[in-house]
């Protein structure tokens, strides 16, 4: 039943896609606009002279429109998917989609796990497709600084592979470190989101100020874990020197806390549900 | 199996300094339609609540089919809400691909051919449809599963005199023999000639539950007349 919930999530979400296709169209606009000015100028204008040298005129004022919608686009791809994500919370189980989907025949649990995974899926896929856009605009001044793509990818994977260097244990590889990287922000996100359903499942109990006492019970959850994770972590980083260590217990800490939100949550959904 | 397809006993419910529902117990029987009759406030829709486990009682217990309200419960159980539960932004195929999913006694070739005898679109999102259609729509979702126990809370209020002609006689012609269906109205004329059994509800607590015929014939006078009675302000 659980992938179900999650096959339907998707279907419900996916103009998500859209707004990621919007941003890379744009920064695709971006890099085809620079390309062709860098072009006309003779190819390494950007080498040794400023930008506003290269794009002049109807371009320059093209290039500003593109930029600007480019900015939006960047900003409404991150509040779509959290916002977004939120509020499907709110509306599908506390509000009333809550009374189709709380009869379904599925526990909370379920409920609140099939809107975590696609959360967490559209948040990555923001993420990539904001660094993919960067990428792209970053495309358009190839011929200009003169460095092939091919290049330019050896170069990030050299960067990567090194920066994962110490994360686990000493010499440890590129696979291992973006494995690691990609668990760490997994957590992280799954904290996050789990830390505000379980806000709104308290916060929806009530019969008024329903949003009001969410925002109450998040701020208190927040200094509840704060409080919790400086006891433990501040003898620890006395303790230990060694970062990487550190920076796993503290996933560590911060799957137990997104455990703790989840059973929070799904226990005020199954025996405090309060659909108005 | 139970004898009862619903039974509760004692169900209490209070929100706050309010009580909802003071110790009701009633028991359905299957192949039976009853009429949960009551003015606005009477603990109606609480009841049906607490029998679908969207909220949880007090005190008392709620049995369906012999099994406390649960996923199992909610297998045997097609409820028809008071308000608009379906995502507006949803097409009715989408609607009824989602109950195909998650109901196995959905028949979806019935509520196909019902939408299609309305002339709806079924690729149309819920949204642009009519409040009547819309209602209809979810009522042809509800009935075209072959459940156990049919809620159906208030499925003729808001919508026109025709439009209940249409729902009543989609209850009527859907629901399967062996279940019971319990409706929930304050609108008795509309619905008093499909009832086996009327329970009365006032303040949260049941005041009669009789069969429909036995109730007449005792009063001399339709249910209908002697709710207007019992419940005059």
């Amino acid at each position: 039943m659980l992938g179900k919930l999650i096959k339907h999530e998707f279907k419900a979400t996916k103009s998500m896609l859209l707004i990621f296709a919007a941003l890379l169209g744009m920064a695709a606009v971006i890099a085809v606009i620079l390309g062709i000015n860098i072009a006309a100028k003779g190819g390494d204008a950007l080498a040794g002279g400023e930008s506003s040298d290269v794009i002049t005129g109807t371009s320059a004022m093209i290039m500003m429109l593109a930029v600007l919608a480019f900015a939006f686009l960047n900003i409404f791809t991150f509040t779509s998917v959290f916002i977004g994500a939120i509020n499907r919370f709110r509306t599908n189980l506390l509000g009333n989609e809550g009374y189709l989907m709380h009869t379904l025949p599925v526990t909370p649990a379920q409920h609140i796990a099939a809107k975590l995974i696609p959360a967490i899926v559209w948040t990555i896929l923001g993420i990539i497709a904001a660094l993919a856009s960067y990428a792209i605009i970053m495309l358009g001044f190839i011929p200009g600084i003169g460095a092939p793509l091919p290049e330019l990818w050896n170069r990030g994977i050299d960067a990567f592979s090194s920066a994962g260097e110490g994360l686990i244990f000493p010499g440890a590889q590129l696979a291992l470190a973006a494995l690691e990287l990609l668990m760490s922000a997994v957590v992280a996100l799954a904290q996050f989101y789990l830390h505000i359903y379980a806000s709104m499942a308290v916060g929806y109990s009530l019969k008024n100020h329903r949003a009001a006492a969410s925002v109450g019970v998040f701020i208190v959850l927040s200094i509840a874990s704060g409080l919790l994770d400086s006891a433990i972590f501040t003898p620890l980083s006395n303790a230990f020197d060694n970062a990487s260590v550190l920076m796993n217990l503290e996933t560590l800490y911060s799957a137990v806390c997104a455990a703790g939100f989840y059973v929070i949550a799904a226990w005020f959904l199954d025996r405090r549900l309060n659909l108005q | 199996m139970s004898e009862y397809i619903l039974d509760c006993g004692g169900v209490t419910k209070r929100f706050g300094y309010v009580t909802a529902l003071n110790n009701v117990s009633l028991r359905l029987t299957p192949g039976k339609i009853a009429g949960l009759l009551g003015p606005n406030g009477s603990g109606k829709t609480t009841l049906i609540k607490i029998i679908n486990k969207l909220l949880v009682p007090d005190e008392g217990a709620v049995y369906i089919n012999g099994l406390r309200p649960g996923t199992e419960t909610k297998k045997l159980i097609s409820y028809l809400p008071d308000c608009e539960s379906v995502n507006g932004n949803m097409s009715v195929d989408e609607l009824i691909g989602l109950f195909s999913d998650f109901y196995a006694d959905f028949r979806a070739d019935t509520s196909r051919a019902m939408i299609d005898n309305l002339g709806i679109d079924p690729k149309v999102k819920l949204k642009t449809l009519s409040k009547g259609n819309r209602e209809k729509v979810r009522l042809i979702m509800a009935m075209s599963r072959r459940a156990k126990l049919y809620l159906l809370d208030e499925p003729i209020g808001g919508v026109d005199p025709a439009a209940r002609d249409y729902i009543i006689n989609s209850i009527i012609t859907n629901y399967s023999p062996d279940a019971a269906v319990l409706i929930s109205t304050h609108l008795i004329a509309d619905v008093e000639k499909i009832l086996d059994e009327v329970i009365f509800i006032r303040e949260g607590s049941v005041l009669l539950h009789e069969n429909a015929d036995a109730l007449r014939e005792r009063e001399g006078k339709s249910v209908d007349a002697v709710f207007r009675e019992v419940f005059r302000c």
